[in-house]
């Protein structure tokens, strides 16, 4: 494998099949979703080589590549992954080809654009993961927006524009604040490499003062807070998630979060560990408001879609509760979680549009007795509910159980206070989720799904699941039940990176 | 007596005299040519000229710097670079003409006259050693401009913008000469070097200071007084709040085609003026300035962007746009730094390539007796022309500072001078309110890509060149964008003179 620049192809994929799509598909776009299908599963392959040719007791980062690029400002085109990369490419490289596929009936117009762009988003969110270089970084940190912009605002819902520049300005001021961060960390150290800031940051002398690291770690933290979002800076979130197409939806939640929390852990924590360590409790408190907030929000909806939303918010409260407690537990588990997260919330946003594409409502009130009319997607949801609430050989379980318990050990004072808080989110995200299972799955059967007659189509006038959306879902139960029952595999590749992190979390607190 | 012939650098003036000579060559040949011939040969001309004149520049690349004509034009690389800038901001005008002569009933000859006077005066203005040449460069961009705005005889409002830019320019130009007359006073001199030395600064290339006052001995007071006018005469130039009342009018009154000009050229040619003026002649009291000047930026950032929220007009909006990107330029001198004078020259490229390839497509779109520059005129412009869309879409996000465009690569650099020169704040505050201008860039955006065509608009084909001018600026803005290196380099090398 030595030799053969793995992540550069991974990035060059989803932009070849931008090409691909465009010259490939007619006008109108028949071809285009196939194209990006193929596209993404070449993308999935190199990002599983990686996942094979990573060595958890290697080098810190590997598959490193490093060209210079603008040497005046110390900026090259420095990328490479460690553990927790690697976690959420294969989480972008699994979710792509799913929202791909599950686009199906929800976008049927303008294929051609729509699957570039998907592509597009595919490539940023892909390369702001791999970026070792702080302005690389940003570059693909604000590329995110404008597909993202394009897709909710072209193919979303009634109120989509409005919803599509909320999110973009939103995103845009904590964008701004860090790269303000970033210009005077990157001028005054001369560099904008990440291990090199790292190297320079903790030569003794080196040191920038807790005063101005406090203020860059608010000015990155903003950002990667807004992407999140965390409680209060979360008001874009339900408009956009909702308004958004499904596909778009999953895609905005399960992969464009992530870089986010991502962000959160490589640079806030990464650079400014000291700042990070005094700010913990604050940041510790926003979160466990959000896991509180969004778990009693989710309890009074009656939009599905809006239900998962805000479920949404709840669970990554939980991530950024673990980051923030900095205990190699807790860190672990926060990792883990991300990926959870995106797993659960975003076969969550598939089976809410699964039901929304049959009975053209999201009105939890509407559905009812489901599980008699859909037995295999209630037992998926089953799965997926039980994810989502953490219960025990579930993904959700691992992770809120790893974070939960280091957060009791944080160093920081009063994480632990947040702790047992958040494991009382636990609880409320069991309580609202169990019931919307109940009112969607069980009572009476809503009389609209019923065939007069039992028709052609059996009794019921909507159908189970069909064989492509089993095959969308499917890996997404497997992921479910392995990480819930067999995390090893997880936590071995993402545990030398976590404690880099704690270490240097650790050692800021002495 | 004996009279010794001054011996005389003409190469020095080269670009110029090749610009004047083309001016007057287009004058002669309408009068030769018969009353309804193909108007195609005068701009061809003109695009000739000017391409010698780039060639000129060019081939002067790497010269020693020196002082020509009694010390009273430099030619050195920052002249070279700007002169290369100007002539192309120029030649895209005269491609963009081909478009706005046919449908607007122009006098070819007298726009092709002007236009090419206008340059000279451009290039004077980036080349002089000395504030009267400052102020004949001014004066000469000027007075052409006057007319070219109110070129559009059949449209009012073109007319009243150009009476409007008279009126408030002739101000300007008397505050300019005002101050060019404090600093002669407080200093002795007008050559910049010559002030230079005289308020301790030292170094870089000097002419002879015959008359100056000897270095420490300028009564302060009198030249701060000069300074403060200057400003004002060439902020007014360049569009600065609170100088810049002017700017939408004229920009919305103009032909669309010298309206690109003016926002580009005119405005790169000010700022050419003012970092030579301030980094030459007063870099010694930086501190007295750059306060002054990071607050007009301020002003300048936040009306600019905030003002173009509200416009309806796309002419109008790109004409606030350009006002607030006049102060992301100025923040660049605020630096006075090297590297502030490096990232300025970066970012006039930027803003030049962008900026010109959106006026293209509003060009583009543009038909005979309804110039469309309404904002809801783009509704559905993604279904209609999709390529024209993408462009447009493209430099809307470079303008707005989206990476991985040039326009990105311009802000961060801009900004990194202010950071490492200790204004922080001031790239906080123009990065916040570039924030707001991605609002209104993205509602064009938005009107192209999320909404439905309004009523049936007849196909209509772009120009040839407006498209070529449209693609090779997108090219350029991406490609400059991911490498920029290039651009930086030659920058850099035309900076030397400020340390």
């Amino acid at each position: 494998m030595n030799g053969v620049p793995l992540i550069s192809l991974m990035l060059a994929i989803p932009a070849l099949g931008v090409l691909g799509v465009i010259a490939g598909a007619g006008r109108d776009g028949a071809a285009a979703r196939t194209i990006a299908l193929l596209s993404s599963a070449v993308t999935f392959v190199i990002s599983l080589l990686l996942w094979v040719g990573y060595e958890p007791a290697g080098a810190r980062f590997q598959f490193e590549e490093q060209v210079d690029w603008l040497p005046d400002f110390g900026i090259s085109y420095h990328v490479g992954i460690d553990g927790i990369s690697l976690l959420l490419i294969l989480l972008t490289t699994i979710f792509v080809p799913v929202a791909l596929a599950a686009s199906g009936s929800s976008v049927d117009t303008r294929l051609r654009e729509f699957a570039s762009l998907v592509l597009v988003l595919q490539f940023a969110i892909l390369g702001a993961l791999v970026a070792l270089d702080l302005f690389v970084f940003y570059i693909f940190f604000e590329l995110m927006l404008v597909p993202t912009f394009l897709l909710v605002g072209v193919w979303g819902g009634e109120r989509r524009v409005a919803a599509a520049m909320r999110f973009f300005l939103f995103t845009m001021v904590g964008s701004v604040a860090m790269l303000v961060g970033m210009i005077a960390l990157g001028t005054s150290k001369g560099t904008f490499d990440y291990v090199g800031l790292i190297d320079a940051l903790g030569k003794p002398g080196g040191s920038i003062g807790a005063a101005t690291a406090m203020w860059l770690f608010v000015a990155f933290t903003l950002a990667f807070a807004i992407k999140v979002p965390l409680v209060p800076l979360h008001s874009w979130l339900p408009e956009a998630y909702v308004q958004a197409p499904v596909s778009v939806t999953v895609l905005m939640s399960s992969v464009m979060a992530k870089v986010g929390t991502y962000g959160f852990l490589r640079f806030s924590i990464g650079l400014f560990p000291g700042a990070a360590q005094e700010a913990a409790s604050a940041v510790a408190l926003l979160a466990t408001l959000g896991i509180v907030y969004g778990a009693l929000v989710a309890a009074k909806q009656r939009d599905l879609k809006r239900l998962v939303a805000y479920s949404s918010i709840s669970h990554l409260g939980f991530v950024m509760l673990g980051l923030v407690a900095g205990t190699t537990e807790a860190v672990q588990g926060g990792v883990i979680q991300m990926v959870n997260h995106g797993v659960s919330t975003g076969a969550l946003f598939l089976m809410a549009g699964m039901l929304n594409e049959r009975a053209r409502t999201w009105a939890i009130a509407h559905f009812g007795g489901l599980a008699r009319v859909m037995p295999v997607f209630a037992a998926l949801l089953v799965l997926v509910t039980f994810s989502s609430a953490g219960l025990p050989f579930t993904n959700g379980f691992t992770g809120e159980f790893l974070i939960l318990t280091g957060a009791f050990r944080a160093p920081a004072t009063h994480v632990w206070a947040f702790a047992v808080v958040g494991a009382v989110g636990v609880i409320l995200g069991a309580v609202y989720l169990l019931r919307m299972f109940q009112q969607v799955m069980q009572g009476p059967v809503n009389p609209a799904f019923v065939a007069g007659n039992g028709g052609a189509n059996g009794p019921f006038s909507i159908g189970d699941l069909t064989g492509r959306e089993m095959l969308i879902l499917a890996p997404l139960a497997v992921l479910i039940i392995w990480i819930g029952v067999y995390p090893k595999p997880f936590l071995d590749r993402s545990a030398p990176a976590v404690r880099a992190v704690t270490a240097s979390f650790a050692g800021a607190s002495r | 007596m004996t009279f010794a012939l001054p011996s005389l650098d003409w190469w020095a003036i080269a670009p110029m005299l090749v610009l004047t000579l083309t001016g007057c060559a287009t004058l002669v040949a309408d009068l030769l040519r018969a009353e309804d011939a193909n108007r195609e040969p005068l701009a061809w001309m003109t695009v000739a000229g000017i391409a010698i004149s780039a060639g000129v520049a060019i081939a002067s690349w790497g010269e020693a710097p020196r002082l020509a004509f009694s010390d009273m034009v430099y030619s050195d690389p920052f002249t070279q670079f700007f002169t290369v800038l100007f002539v192309s901001v120029t030649a895209v005008t005269v491609l963009f003409s081909f478009e706005q002569l046919g449908r607007e009933d122009f006098h070819p000859a007298e726009f092709y006259t002007l236009i090419a006077f206008s340059t000279v005066g451009m290039v004077l203005m980036a080349a002089a050693a000395d504030l009267v040449m400052v102020f004949l460069g001014v004066e000469l961009l000027s007075i052409c401009l006057y007319i070219l705005t109110g070129f559009s005889r059949r449209r009012m409002e073109s007319e009243e913008s150009a009476i409007k830019y008279l009126l408030l320019g002739a101000f300007a130009s008397a505050f300019l000469l005002y101050g060019v007359a404090l600093v002669y006073g407080s200093t002795g001199s007008t050559n910049l070097s010559c002030v230079g030395l005289a308020i301790g600064a030292s170094g870089g290339l000097a002419g002879a200071c015959d008359g100056a006052v000897a270095a420490g001995t300028a009564s302060k007071a009198v030249l701060l007084a000069g300074v403060g006018l200057l400003i004002v005469g060439l902020g007014f130039k360049a569009a600065l709040v609170p100088f810049h009342s002017w700017a939408p009018d004229v920009y919305e009154g103009a032909p669309t085609s010298i309206t690109a000009y003016m926002s580009v050229g005119a405005k790169a040619a000010a700022f050419a003026a003012l970092l030579r003026v301030f980094l030459v002649a007063f870099p010694t009291i930086s501190p007295d300035w750059s306060v002054v000047l990071a607050i007009v930026a301020t002003l300048t950032m936040v009306t600019g962007n905030a003002v173009a929220l509200l416009q309806k007009n796309i002419k109008r909006m790109l004409g606030y746009s350009s006002i607030a990107h006049a102060g992301y330029i100025l923040v660049a001198i605020v630096s006075a730094s090297h590297v502030g004078a490096t990232s300025l020259l970066v970012y006039a490229v930027a803003y030049a390539v962008m900026n010109m390839g959106a006026f293209a497509v509003v060009m583009a779109l543009g038909q005979a007796g309804n110039e469309r520059t309404l904002i809801t005129d783009y509704a559905g412009l993604s279904r209609r022309q999709p390529l024209l869309a993408a462009l447009m879409a493209a430099f809307m996000l470079s303008l707005a500072g989206i990476p991985p465009t040039f326009g990105f690569v311009g802000k961060f650099y801009v900004f990194s001078a202010a950071v490492e020169s200790g204004f922080a704040w001031l790239a906080l505050i123009g990065l916040l309110s570039s924030v707001a201008s991605v609002y209104y860039y993205l509602r064009v955006v938005h009107q192209m890509y999320m909404v439905a065509p309004v009523g049936e608009a007849a196909e209509h084909v772009p120009g040839r060149w407006l498209s070529l001018v449209a693609v090779v600026a997108c090219g350029a803005v991406f490609l400059l964008g991911l490498f920029p290196g290039g651009v930086v380099a030659v920058a850099n090398a035309s900076t030397m003179f400020v340390k």
